[in-house]
């Protein structure tokens, strides 16, 4: 089981971010960042190996008036890790919450 | 650094090792999140500072690079080279990480003098057989075809050697890029943490 959550999450919502609509990078550099508490410029790092992965491809489109914008484009290889790596992380959580549930913590 | 000139100059420097076409789109994402700060708003200054050390992340792209390189093609050097990089960013449990690719290193390192030894008894071997085995009495059995056989089975032991060695470097790098890239740390804040 992964227990470096925090890190495997980071994939994780990069991708499901990704799953409904493309995005550009600007915009899930500022959502990722500050849900994640890293540095805005670490995230553009994230999106450049997830692209070398297969898992983005990306592309160029025209802003409303503005200079076209890089966006980002789950891939089929893309979705079907995304599919896993929710599982697990479902998996992972409902060992955790069960646990915590034992627990009685209030 | 509180300009957006100064940054994504910075960013060009710590990257001019790395190859065009990826270089021009991983400074294209910073220049084009400076436009989108600054339509949004946001001073110049500020947005160099929520972006991160500009060398970390030249470094945090170099490493990414090199890694997604030996997964690809294997090779040994780059492998090292994104580890070095990890290890300077303090991404890595260097204890746990260090102690067994090196143990394993050797170990490889190991089996390609072996099969480098090979390749030079069969020389050796064949040489005999060519030009007579100086040794006198019982040690005079590399003459002629003796030789030669010698020869031809310490290559092809040489060759199996070859094979085999290649693969498990092939498959160790791949595999040791691919548990690093897991099982490393988080940069936060663009600072090591």
């Amino acid at each position: 089981m992964n227990i470096q959550f925090k890190k495997g999450a980071l994939d994780l919502c990069v991708l499901a971010l990704t799953a409904r609509e493309d995005r550009y990078g600007y915009e899930l550099a500022v959502r990722i960042s500050g849900k994640f508490d890293i540095a805005v410029g670490s995230v553009y790092p994230i999106l450049n190996r997830l692209t070398q992965e297969g898992y983005f491809t990306t592309y160029l489109q025209e802003s409303p008036g503005g200079p076209p914008r890089k966006y980002y484009r789950l891939s089929p290889e893309g979705r079907r890790r995304l599919f896993e790596m929710a599982e697990e992380w479902r998996t992972f959580t409902r060992a955790v919450n069960e646990w915590i549930e034992e627990g009685d913590l209030r | 650094m509180n300009t957006r000139n100064d940054y994504l100059q910075m960013l060009e420097q710590e990257l001019r090792d790395v190859p065009e076409p990826l270089r021009r789109d991983w400074i294209a994402d910073y220049a084009e999140h400076f436009r989108m700060a600054y339509e949004n708003g946001q001073p110049e200054a500020d947005t160099c500072r929520e972006l991160g050390d500009p060398r970390v992340i030249a470094r945090e792209l170099r490493m990414n690079y090199q890694f997604e390189q030996a997964k690809r093609d294997g090779s040994f050097v780059r492998l090292v080279r994104a580890m070095l990089i990890g290890t300077s960013l303090g991404l890595f449990n260097l204890i746990f990480v260090l102690a067994p690719f090196l143990v394993v290193s050797v170990l490889l390192i190991a089996m390609w003098v072996v099969d480098l030894a090979f390749f030079a008894g069969a020389l050796y071997a064949a040489w005999l057989g060519a030009f007579g085995d100086p040794n006198v009495g019982a040690g005079r059995q590399f003459n002629g075809i003796t030789g030669f056989s010698a020869a031809f089975i310490l290559i092809g032991l040489g060759i199996i050697i070859l094979v085999v060695g290649h693969k498990a470097t092939k498959s160790f790098v791949r595999g040791t890029a691919r548990y690093l890239q897991v099982n490393r740390k988080l940069l936060r804040d663009g600072v090591q943490s």
